[in-house]
Formats: C-alpha cells, sequence, structure tokens
C-alpha cells in the first residue's frame, strides 16, 4: 500500500514584486496491490506459471476536481475534503507464461501480462526538462493498461557455444495519454484540460544470436518493430507512429582476446531515427513566418548510426596491483547523428527558410585506466 | 515573442544544445496551399485591415500570397454591418470607425465557395501609464531593459501584447496576461533582443489588450517555434476561424507611449 503525494508546483513573490503568490493544488492518492501466484509442473517437458496481481487506486482529496467539455473548458468543479475518495479504479492483472521443452538444446516459451499504470509521468519533449509533470489517476485520467502476449523459440547449438532465440510480441494499450497542442505549462493549475486519451500498440521480432566461448565472442541483437498511437483529435484519428517508434534497431558487439594482454572489441549500432512532425508549408503571420503541419510524426529523422571500436592491454599479471589501459575511438566514422532538427528563417537572408540539424557528438577518442586491488 | 520566464529557459536550453549545428537538405512533403486570415479590429478611429492569403512551400521564398475575391463583412451585435473592400492583392480594408470595446465582433469571409467565421470579444482598454529603463547584466554585458508600467483591471482576466519599436524598427514582441498579476501594479520588463539600446534612442511601447482565444492562439504560436524551450509536439495553433482557415481574428485595445532612453 503507498500513500503519493504530488506537489506540481508553488509561485513564491517578493514583496512589492507585481507578482502574486500562487500555488497550485497537491493531489494525494492511495494505491494498493496483492499478488498470488503459482508453479505448475505439467510434466517433464511443459512448465506454467500464472499469478493474478489486484490493483486498486484512489483519488484522494482535499482540492479541488474539474470535469471538461471536448475542447479543454471547465463544466463543473467540486471540492472534496482531506481523504474523501474521488474516484477509484480497480483493475485486475493476470499473468500467465508457459515454458515447452523441445529438445534437450531448445524450447519454446508464451506467455500472456496485463498491467496497469497508476502514475504517469508527462514529458514535453525530447528530454527532460523542468516542465515535466507528475499526474496520477482521477475523476479524469484513467489507469494506463497494457496487454501483452510474447512467443519466443530458444535454441543452442554446438555444445552450448551459441545462443539463438527468437520472439514475436504484440502489446495493446489503452488509456494513454498526451497534451493537446499549444499546451502552457508554466504554474498551470488546469493541465487535466489539456490532456488527450487514446489508444496503442506495439509488436515485433526480435532475433537474438550469441557466440559465448573462443577467442571470437560477441553478439547480434536485431529487431523489427512499429509502436503506434490512435487518439480522436490527432491526425483525424488515424494510428500513427508513436515518437520512439523504432522500425529496425540492430547492435553488434565482437570481442577479440588476440593474446594474454591485448583484448579487442567493436560495438556497432544502427536505428531507425525518431517519427517527427516536420512543416508542410508555410505563411506570414504580423510580418513573421510562421510553419504549417499536415500530420503529426509523419516523418523520420535520419537514422542513428555508430561505430565504436576499443583495444584493452592488460598489465603484467602477479602484480599487487591489478591494472589495464583501454584505448577507445567513440563514433569512428565520425558520424553526425541528428539530435533535434529545427526549422528558422535564415538569417543571412531572412526571405528564406531552412532546416538546421543539431549533433551531439562526433568523433571522441579516449584512454582509460582501470586499476583493482 | 518573449516572455520573462520563458527567456531563462530559452537560456537554459540553448547552453545543452551546445553541440554542432549544420543546415542540411531536408525532403519536404509540400501540402496543398491553405488559406490564411490575419484580421484585426481596434479601438483606433481608423481604416482596419484583413489580410487574405494560401500558405506557400517551404523552399519558396518568403513572400505574402495574397488572395483576391474575397468578401468580408464584420457584424456588430444588433446587426449593423461593416464591409471590408480589396485595396490591394489579399489586403482588404474597411471604412474609418473606431471599435467599441466590450462588443463581441463577428467577421465572415467568403472565398472559393466557402464561409469562414470567426469572433473576438474586444477587451475593455487597459492604458500604458508610463515607461522607465533599467540596467541589466546579462552574462557580463549590461543591457538596457526598458520598462512598462500600468495597472492591471482586477475583474477581468487580461492578456497583453508588447510590441516594442525602437530606433524606428520594430525589434520585440511580448505576450503576457494577469494569471500572476491581476489586480496589481504592474512593471513589465521588456527585453529585446537589441545589443545596444543607448542613452538617447528612441523607443515606442505598445500595448494591447487581446480577448483569451487570441492570447492562446499567439501562444501557442511562440511555442511552436521553440520559443520558451522545447515545444509541445508541433501542431497548428487552434484558429478563432471555423471551416479550417488558419490565421486569427483579434479584436484588441491598444495604447502607445514614446519615450527616449534615459536613466535616472
Amino acid at each position: 500500500m503507498i500513500h503519493h503525494t504530488i506537489k506540481p508546483g508553488k509561485i513564491t513573490a517578493s514583496e512589492g514584486s507585481s507578482v502574486n503568490d500562487d500555488q497550485i493544488e497537491n493531489r494525494a492518492g492511495l494505491e494498493m496491490a496483492i499478488y498470488i501466484s503459482d508453479e505448475w509442473k505439467v510434466s517433464d517437458k511443459l512448465n506454467i506459471t500464472y499469478g493474478l496481481r489486484g490493483s486498486a487506486y484512489s483519488a484522494l482529496g482535499p482540492g479541488d476536481f474539474r470535469t471538461y467539455d471536448q475542447d479543454g473548458n471547465t463544466i463543473a468543479t467540486r471540492t472534496y475534503k482531506e481523504g474523501e475518495i474521488v474516484k477509484t479504479y480497480i483493475n485486475p492483472e493476470p499473468r500467465i507464461s508457459a515454458s515447452y521443452q523441445l529438445r534437450s538444446s531448445s524450447s519454446l516459451k508464451a506467455s500472456y501480462t496485463r498491467n496497469t499504470q497508476n502514475l504517469h509521468l508527462m514529458s514535453n519533449s525530447t528530454s527532460t526538462s523542468p516542465t515535466d509533470l507528475y499526474v496520477m489517476n482521477s475523476n479524469n485520467i484513467k489507469p494506463e493498461i497494457a496487454d501483452q502476449v510474447a512467443i519466443g523459440y530458444f535454441r543452442n547449438f554446438k555444445d552450448d557455444r551459441y545462443e539463438f532465440s527468437a520472439e514475436i510480441y504484440y502489446k495493446d494499450m489503452s488509456n494513454q495519454i498526451e497534451y493537446r497542442s499549444g499546451t502552457d505549462l508554466r504554474g498551470n493549475d488546469n493541465v487535466e484540460g489539456d490532456l488527450l486519451y487514446g489508444d496503442g500498440r506495439a509488436y515485433g521480432l526480435e532475433l537474438f544470436l550469441k557466440k559465448r566461448f573462443g577467442k571470437l565472442s560477441g553478439w547480434v541483437g536485431y529487431t523489427l518493430s512499429r509502436t503506434e498511437r490512435q487518439f480522436t483529435d490527432i491526425n483525424g484519428g488515424t494510428w500513427f507512429p508513436s515518437k520512439q517508434d523504432r522500425t529496425h534497431d540492430l547492435s553488434l558487439v565482437g570481442i577479440y582476446k588476440a593474446s594474454k594482454r591485448w583484448t579487442f572489441s567493436s560495438t556497432f549500432v544502427y536505428n531507425t531515427g525518431n517519427a517527427v512532425t516536420f512543416p508542410n508549408g508555410k505563411y506570414q503571420l504580423k510580418g513573421k513566418t510562421v510553419f504549417y503541419y499536415s500530420e503529426r510524426n509523419a516523418d523520420r529523422l535520419p537514422d542513428y548510426h555508430r561505430l565504436d571500436l576499443a583495444a584493452t592491454l592488460e598489465a603484467k599479471p602477479g602484480k599487487k596491483l591489478q591494472s589495464s589501459w583501454s584505448f577507445g575511438i567513440y563514433n569512428v566514422y565520425n558520424r553526425q547523428n541528428t539530435y533535434t532538427l529545427d526549422f528558422r528563417d535564415d538569417p543571412d537572408d531572412r526571405s528564406k527558410t531552412q532546416a538546421v540539424r543539431t549533433t551531439l557528438f562526433g568523433i571522441i577518442p579516449s584512454v582509460t585506466w582501470n586499476f583493482k586491488f | 515573442m518573449k516572455s520573462r520566464a520563458d527567456l531563462v529557459t530559452l537560456l537554459l536550453a540553448g547552453m545543452f544544445l551546445a553541440g554542432c549545428e549544420k543546415v542540411v537538405e531536408v525532403d519536404l512533403q509540400d501540402s496543398q496551399p491553405k488559406l490564411v486570415i490575419e484580421a484585426e479590429v481596434t479601438d483606433q478611429d481608423t481604416s482596419h485591415v484583413v489580410r487574405i492569403s494560401k500558405t506557400i512551400p517551404f523552399t519558396q521564398t518568403n513572400e505574402f500570397n495574397g488572395l483576391s475575391g474575397a468578401q468580408v463583412v464584420l457584424s456588430v451585435p444588433g446587426g449593423q454591418t461593416i464591409t471590408f473592400t480589396e485595396t490591394e492583392t489579399g489586403i482588404y480594408r474597411s471604412p474609418k470607425f473606431a471599435g467599441v470595446p466590450g462588443t463581441n465582433y463577428v467577421l465572415d469571409v467568403s472565398v472559393e465557395g466557402k464561409v469562414f467565421t470567426a469572433s473576438s470579444a474586444m477587451p475593455l482598454p487597459v492604458k500604458l501609464d508610463s515607461l522607465g529603463f533599467r540596467k541589466q547584466s546579462f552574462f557580463g554585458d549590461e543591457v538596457i531593459v526598458p520598462l512598462a508600467y500600468y495597472k492591471d483591471p482586477k475583474e477581468a482576466k487580461n492578456q497583453y501584447l508588447f510590441l516594442v519599436r525602437a530606433k524606428d524598427e520594430e525589434v520585440q514582441e511580448s505576450l503576457t496576461e494577469d494569471r500572476f498579476t491581476n489586480g496589481n501594479n504592474v512593471t513589465e520588463s521588456l527585453f529585446t533582443d537589441l545589443d545596444e539600446l543607448a542613452e538617447g534612442d528612441s523607443l515606442e511601447v505598445e500595448m494591447r489588450g487581446l480577448d483569451l482565444n487570441v492570447y492562446k492562439y499567439y501562444f501557442a504560436i511562440a511555442q511552436i517555434s521553440g520559443e520558451g524551450g522545447p515545444p509541445v509536439a508541433p501542431s497548428n495553433p487552434t484558429s478563432n476561424f471555423t471551416n479550417g482557415a488558419l490565421g486569427v481574428f483579434s479584436a484588441y485595445t491598444t495604447s502607445t507611449l514614446r519615450t527616449v532612453v534615459k536613466l535616472k
């Protein structure tokens, strides 16, 4: 059982300032959960684990709780006393997983779980910022619910030298939350009027191969996936990719033990760029350029990829202080990965607009000395 | 447009994005041209202007893509109507009249077989009392910051747009509202982009009282352009026009003061 209190914000002004003191109402809630599970060995080859989690959440007073119309305007406000229950949500969360041994070196696994989430982090940008906001369930905000099914095939080769797995999954989500466009997040005590609710879904295939022993070892992982959202007020209610949707995600790690003291390693990552919203036109308003957007998340940032190389030299063994030197190059071919892409008037020629890419890191060499004693 | 609190957030965001910047070519899908209506009615006894245009592709040179042949009619409660006539391509003017504060104006624009309607309530006027100046240290540089003094009425929810013109050129717009200052004597710091505002320079400050929907529209525009920190996902601001027109209709009051920069 957990009691949550959230203090969204407070404004303190000094004497004589033209700003008034203000405080956004705190919010309180009570979260409770119970869980039972059982493991059932059906046969030599089949194992099933199943369980049920019961989750209950109550939004509590004191405070003013509002009801809104479709456009976010307040239509009713009700004041609750301290500890008075505003709304209670009860959600059963069943889960079941099974594993079936096919042969001595391979198996099949399947699972289904349902999860609910009562505390939500509302992020307004690609990175954390002071305007990130925690909200709890309320008379307007419902718990986020996700149902996931997954099936996987696992197999070891050549006396367990190689490990291979292939998994597919499908996840169905409801009560997803997004901000209405143009929401003012500074000292806003009415954020709930600016929230939109919708559905989500995600599905994909994950492949993984690992070489566990030998001079050359390492692994490769590849995921093909899609994660999308659907909101009535966004993109006319069609399914659109979520910002973090990554069609391809590839990682390759190789480690080569050249001698007793030298080890070389390399890492290569590749993923499809984030889904973003680019302008589809522009117009002049009060003498300034304003961009026109027709669809949210219909575009992609350029793909992200990077190669890192490293060489590690272990000190001669037997000394009291075990140490090693690592020489590495991060982003060996200096790929300028896009961190953000902004559109603006050309500062040298105000009659033209341009796209500006910001990159965080280029090629970075590094030297590290590790020691243990 | 910048407001006080936004400036600090913007500086913080700027420090984080100190990585490399490069102008790049991006493949953008150009949409069908969309209708844009920029309309205003003020409390000054003058001819009021409605600008009607269409959006242009991103790669085109910035220009006003005016649209001719629209019917523009302003209605007042009580039935009186005023027609705007086209004087240049896309620019429609009314005969001279002064808008009346407290009136809910309705504008109808008929063009290309469709009708777009917007309404805006002109707020009661708030006058600029006086202007002042102070010195402020900004990352080692000393800048002169213009100040605007006014009294915010307690009974109403007020929204203001400040336009600052220095040395005969518009240098800054600043959007603010009375959520934190309702009913007080307010000192508004008007930070400008201008590097050197020196003593003796001429300065003009215009304070416009906006209706709430217009304020929200301008606020959304500033947010989407990334001012005041990373924006909530870019999308089009909610226009007060029906039928999918871009732009806004604003009935506002205005108060202007002119002065010369001098520190006490």
